[in-house]
């Protein structure tokens, strides 16, 4: 029997996909209807799949998608690839509304139109084929990058230039501006040539149908990072997937040494970490026999990029939420993996948000396809992002000493956390772009400015928080966006990564904002709470302040500071 | 292929170019001309193309789609694709 693609958890019926399947998916949540998609533009391929979503869902607003504004610059037809986008766009949980300029003068021309005032584009992306001048390409490359620099500057949005098969410029290469580029390698074309010209009498050359869903892969890729929507969690199964075999069955002594690591695989989750990601297992097993197989394979792999290890006998969606749990993180920011389909099927119903995948037979070719896919591909500031994982393993820690105190005020007490705040330098903006872009629930408002928005701020309260406590460095966690208003600040935002919730440090922010503004002869602090899909966190402790949460606070400074609880420090730090 | 075949083969193909250009039940017959659907421009006739090759896995020409304009037509170079390809 064949087995199924890694998407699919039963072998294919051969019945085909109706609109009514989809639109039923579409109930079920994202991860159920993404990989329905996916089987649609594998089965009927993307125009056909695309005209299958629209049928099903004729008012997308209504489909369990994020929307996101594109801004699409095309060196050849865009219609050639709309419906490509459309349905990559929704794979990736997006609901795609496009504006298509062709060709390098429209995008100048529309520059000149907008100006600065450009507000209504949430990304940028430049799409080019490839040149049959062997000089044009590098010029090409510098004019696209200088017209995606202005373009994202005019919009104030990150802006990504996409190209195919330079293999110098793979994915994962990284600027620290709000201009990245991506190339398309041939692993995300299958052997398909990039360009087709059957239709170059009414459309010039256009990407193939492969080229057109890679780009388009990439291009929403590029999108759920920008927006924070992309995987943040991947979750492994031990037996079968990490590794061939079981744990604790073998016939040695100490059941591991018949265990063969799957080394490819092993290296894609390590590859996946260094992009940002954070790795964590769930395996039905004894906690002692796994720890013993992945000290086994300690100079391959071993227990430490894992920031969560759930592994007992309880069932595989009871060990998931367990990870969930322990990081803090949403099933939709994760992905599961394992080899097992009834695993993959009750973990997919317990959680219809999460991207579940059915780890293939073929290691190679699984662990290849986590490395080309572009929602894997990692946020921009990936050199900061690699530590993440031990991130999450001191807040698992903090979170084991929560559960042993009987009260918040020892909690912090034994904490003895240091909150270290400093102005937000030249150096810390593309830290922050990104903090601005990932942070879901403690955020204050949906106001998440790319590095050049933040750039043009020029606000001495804008603030950086980074986070210690007796267990060690938590990193950034933390950033404030305010601005003065004559005598009063105006708080644009505050966002606190999840890693930092409930221990007093968004007290600790905004003390250290008040204690600031005060000493500066500020009046008040007026601020708003907006109500977004997921920062019920955030409006919570609105709550505690006693502050409203239905329309625009104010604190007057002159009465009191804001209190900090005890057990917190507040340092300040020279700006970067 | 037997006529029944043939037909049979150009049903599903407007079937197909149905779905593609998001026309309504029975708004493309096994008969319909391309000039006959106002959805069925440039566009429409390379989306069909492209739904047309991942339904039969097949490759048309640059020929072969220029002159595809018609559901025979079409049925009839799907015909030939799959016969050349095997």
């Amino acid at each position: 029997m064949k087995r199924p693609a890694w998407w699919r958890f039963l072998p294919e019926d051969g019945g085909a996909i109706r609109p009514e399947d989809i639109a039923a998916a579409a109930e079920a949540g994202p991860g159920v209807l993404s990989r329905l998609l996916r089987q649609a533009r594998a089965q009927l391929g993307a125009n056909r799949a695309s005209s299958l979503l629209r049928r099903a869902l004729p008012d997308m607003t209504l489909a369990p998608l994020r929307p996101v504004r594109l801004l699409f610059v095309s060196t050849y037809q865009a219609t050639a690839v709309s419906d490509a986008l459309t349905l990559a766009f929704a794979i990736a949980g997006l609901r795609l509304q496009v504006t298509a300029l062709e060709g390098i003068a429209a995008a100048e021309g529309w520059i000149g139109e907008v100006g600065t005032l450009g507000q209504n584009v949430d990304l940028v992306v430049l799409s080019t084929l490839p040149e049959p001048d062997p000089g044009a390409p590098a010029r090409r490359s510098a004019a696209l990058r200088q017209l995606a620099s202005r373009l994202a500057h005019s919009v104030q949005a990150p802006a990504v230039v996409l190209s195919f098969g330079d293999k110098a410029e793979s994915a994962d290469r990284v600027d620290d501006t709000d201009v990245r580029e991506i190339s398309v390698g041939d692993e995300a074309l299958g052997g398909a040539s990039v360009l087709d010209t059957r239709f170059a009498l009414s459309f010039g050359a256009i990407p193939s149908a492969a080229a057109a869903d890679a780009l388009a892969d990439a291009a929403a890729g590029f999108a759920a990072a920008t927006l924070g929507a992309a995987p943040k969690l991947v979750i492994t199964d031990l037996d079968g997937t990490l590794w061939r075999g079981v744990a604790g069955e073998g016939e040695a002594a100490d059941g591991a040494t018949d265990l063969v690591l799957h080394e490819a695989y092993a290296d894609a989750l390590l590859r996946l970490q260094s992009r940002g990601l954070v790795l964590a297992a769930a395996s039905r097993n004894d906690r002692a026999i796994a720890e013993a197989a992945l000290a086994g394979f300690a100079d391959h792999l071993g227990r430490q990029p894992f920031a969560s290890l759930a592994v007992a006998w309880e069932g595989k969606a009871e060990l998931v939420e367990r990870v969930l749990a322990e990081t803090g993180l949403a099933p939709e920011h994760t992905v599961f993996i394992d080899d097992d389909a009834v695993n993959c099927a009750a973990v997919a119903v317990r959680f219809p948000q999460m991207d579940v995948r059915l780890f293939s037979g073929d290691e190679a070719g699984f662990a290849a396809m986590l490395l080309a896919d572009p929602r894997l591909a990692g946020g921009p500031n990936q050199a900061v992002s690699s530590s993440r994982a031990e991130q999450y393993r001191l807040k698992a820690e903090v979170d084991r000493l929560r559960a042993e105190e009987g009260g918040l005020a020892a909690f912090l007490q034994r904490l003895q956390s240091r909150v270290i705040v400093r102005p937000l330098g030249a150096d810390d903006r593309a830290r922050a772009a990104e903090l601005a872009r990932r942070v879901n629930q403690f955020a204050f408002a949906d106001f998440r400015p790319n590095v050049t928005a933040l750039a043009e701020r020029h606000s001495a309260f804008d603030l950086l928080f980074r986070l210690e406590d007796a267990f060690g460095s938590h990193g950034i966690v933390g950033l404030v966006l305010a601005r003065r208003d004559g005598d009063v600040v105006r708080l644009d935002n505050l966002l606190l990564s999840c890693r930092a919730l409930q221990r007093g440090v968004e007290d600790a922010m905004l003390h250290a904002l008040a204690q600031r503004a005060r000493g500066g002869g500020v009046r008040a602090l007026i601020g708003r709470i907006e109500p977004l899909p997921r920062n019920t966190p955030a409006r919570d402790f609105a709550r505690r302040l006693g502050l409203d949460t239905d329309g625009v606070f104010r604190l007057d400074l002159e009465d009191s500071l804001l209190p900090l609880p005890g057990g917190i420090s507040i340092e300040d730090e020279k700006e970067r | 292929m037997t006529v029944r075949e043939t037909k049979a083969l150009a049903q599903e193909i407007a079937g197909i170019v149905a779905e593609v250009l998001e026309q309504p039940e029975g708004g493309i017959s096994a008969e319909t001309r391309a000039a006959e659907v106002e959805a069925w421009d440039s566009l429409g006739h390379v989306r069909i193309v492209l739904a047309l090759e991942a339904a039969f896995g097949i490759r048309f020409t640059m020929g072969e789609i220029e002159k595809g304009t018609s559901i025979p037509e079409l049925a009839r170079l799907t015909r030939e694709a799959q016969a050349r390809e095997g």
